[in-house]
């Protein structure tokens, strides 16, 4: 088991720079916008959005051991897809929101959602996107046949991708400009139309 | 207030000033031409009569005083010579050349590029660790012309200029908010994370509309649909229409994430466009000409220029006041030197030596010389 451990822990460690960035691309737009001058806030929603990515994790591990090998491949890539399509929506959802949150409509679409949770689900679902990392930790997973491995080596690889998260806690700080709030929003923005397309491709395509 | 508009233009200079700073700048782009074409050749002396054309605008800048009308004829040549050696060589029966290394495709590949160097550099093979060359001549641009080689040296803006040109006025006012300025920013930050993240660049075979070309499309056909339609929604939208029916170069402005990444670097050029704010008479004529929406209107009485400006000219000619001026460091030192002129020689000189291998390569296959 240490040895599994220490296995998702370099497989983390090296593959996190990659990790980072599709996470970046969906929760570092999130924390330009909503991120507050205070480090233990930020902590927070980092720590929700990593809670969100160590449930997607575990939860995958399990449900692949409990599937079995046969089921693997067809499961794991409409999962993954249906994942992206979901953090997608997600993001646009917030993305266009906040962008016409002048308009009334948006204000009350606004007001009704509990954006305090959001991290958690940008976490949740972008921790199974199919990106280079996941797909490699995926691919040792197959070959260990053993849920409570597969556990182990996903909290693992976990734990070394998160070490990449460090830095989030202060990328809030630039927001204090308003320019950044707007940039954060137009990345969101972009970066969901094209995981949404990219999701939606990937499912038609199966 | 009609005394002060009828200020004479104070930039215009003596002629024999003018003959001057035209052989200075032939003269060093003759030396250029020499150590690039390597012998005495046909080659050579094409480069030459390229560096006396240069030579020539910049005498017509000087002595006139007018830059922005004599730079765009020459901004707009060189892209369509560009283009000519470049994209219509199969039209000219010409041979195929490729481009070199596309400063577009650059800015958003600025992650796996450093990526590539760093591997480059801890492999231990320093034969391929091209950081160097590339990295010196963009912080040659960047410390010398700064934001100047969107309007003076880019082939590609050369394109949406020639658009922007086709009509005498607007047929629609295009104005973006300050807020919408920014799109090409956040669409360089996107674009640098998912080319890193892919490893490929996603700029070149999904959104660039300047490559004249479908080869870096996908094989598989939803995505090729996709490319394609993005492709010629922005080739048509904003190279061609847009530019025609407002006069402003959209693509430059609203899409180019090269233009982007200079807003930033360009800081560190010394020569910055600024409006004196003592002189300037709020008429607006500044903000209505720019042709890449860098003229802030604060309110009614405050025009300011922000750091997307990529020192046209344009604004510099129209203003009735002489009220903006080319100045250097003033924001450091408090200083308010006039170095217009030291800029337009470097601008020039830059435009000539970066324009002269095409230009040349294009004359030289269009006589059918070898
Ligand atoms: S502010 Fe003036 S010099 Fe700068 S791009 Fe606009 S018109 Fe050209
Ligand atoms: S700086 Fe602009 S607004 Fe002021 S006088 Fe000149 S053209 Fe008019």
């Amino acid at each position: 088991m240490i040895r599994i451990f220490l296995e998702g822990l370099v497989l983390g460690l090296s593959t996190g720079a990659y990790c980072l960035g599709m996470c970046f691309v969906f929760f570092m737009p999130y924390l330009c916008v909503e991120g507050k001058q205070n480090v233990f806030e930020n902590f927070k929603k980092i720590a929700l959005f990593l809670a969100g990515r160590l449930i997607a994790y575990v939860g995958f591990a399990l449900i692949m051991g409990f599937l079995g090998v046969s089921q693997h491949n067809i499961f794991n890539a409409r999962l993954t897809n249906l994942s992206l399509v979901v953090v997608s929506l997600l993001m646009l959802f917030y993305a266009l929101t906040r962008h016409f949150s002048d308009s009334g409509f948006c204000k009350s679409l606004l007001s009704r959602s509990n954006l305090a949770r959001l991290p958690f689900f940008l976490g949740l679902f972008s921790g199974l996107n199919p990106c280079l990392p996941f797909l490699v930790g995926l691919t040792r997973l197959w070959t260990l046949n053993s849920i409570l491995g597969g556990v182990v080596l996903f909290v693992a690889f976990f734990i070394g991708t998160s070490i990449y998260m460090i830095p989030l806690i202060f990328v809030s700080f630039l927001n204090r400009v308003e320019r950044v709030k707007q940039i954060g929003l137009f990345v969101a923005l972009l970066s969901s139309v094209w995981f949404l397309f990219v999701g939606i491709t990937g499912l038609i395509q199966q | 207030m009609s005394s002060v508009i009828k200020q004479t233009k104070v930039s215009a200079r003596s002629f024999s000033y003018s003959v001057s700073f035209c052989a200075l700048l032939f003269l060093f782009l003759a030396a250029f031409s020499l150590l690039s074409a390597r012998d005495l050749g046909p080659l050579f002396f094409v480069k030459l009569l390229w560096s006396l054309v240069i030579a020539a605008f910049g005498f017509a800048i000087i002595r006139s005083g007018v830059i922005s009308g004599y730079r765009s004829a020459l901004f707009i040549l060189i892209a369509f010579l560009f283009f000519l050696e470049f994209k219509f060589f199969r039209w000219l029966s010409i041979a195929n050349t490729i481009p070199p290394y596309c400063h577009i495709a650059q800015a958003p590949t600025l992650f796996n590029f450093l990526h590539s160097q760093f591997l480059a550099f801890t492999s231990g093979d320093w034969k391929i660790w091209g950081v160097l060359t590339l990295g010196f001549l963009w912080l040659l641009i960047m410390f010398t012309i700064g934001q100047g080689i969107c309007s003076w040296v880019c082939f590609y803006g050369g394109m949406d200029e020639f658009f922007s040109k086709v009509l005498n006025k607007p047929v629609i006012r295009l104005n973006i908010p300050k807020k919408g300025r920014d799109f090409p920013l956040a669409f360089l930050i996107f674009l640098l994370i998912i080319s890193f993240l892919q490893g490929s660049p996603i700029f070149c075979s999904w959104f660039c509309p300047l490559k004249l070309t479908c080869a870096f499309w996908d094989h598989e056909p939803t995505i090729r649909m996709a490319q394609a339609v993005l492709f010629y929604l922005i080739l048509f939208g904003f190279v061609i229409l847009l530019p025609v029916l407002s006069k402003k170069r959209t693509f430059c402005s609203m899409i180019c994430p090269f233009g982007a990444l200079v807003s930033i670097c360009g800081k560190v050029s010394p020569y910055q466009v600024k409006i004196d704010q003592e002189k300037c008479i709020h008429c607006g004529k500044c903000f209505d000409v720019c042709p890449v929406f860098a003229v802030e209107r604060k309110d009614p009485q405050e025009y300011r220029i922000s750091s997307y400006c990529n020192k046209c000219g344009a604004c510099i000619d129209v203003c009735p006041v002489d009220a903006i001026p080319l100045s250097a460091w003033d924001s450091l030192t408090g200083w308010r030197l006039q170095i217009r002129d030291i800029f337009l020689f470097l601008s020039l000189l830059m435009t000539g030596v970066l324009s002269s291998s095409f230009v040349a390569r294009v004359v030289l296959q269009l006589l059918g010389v070898k």
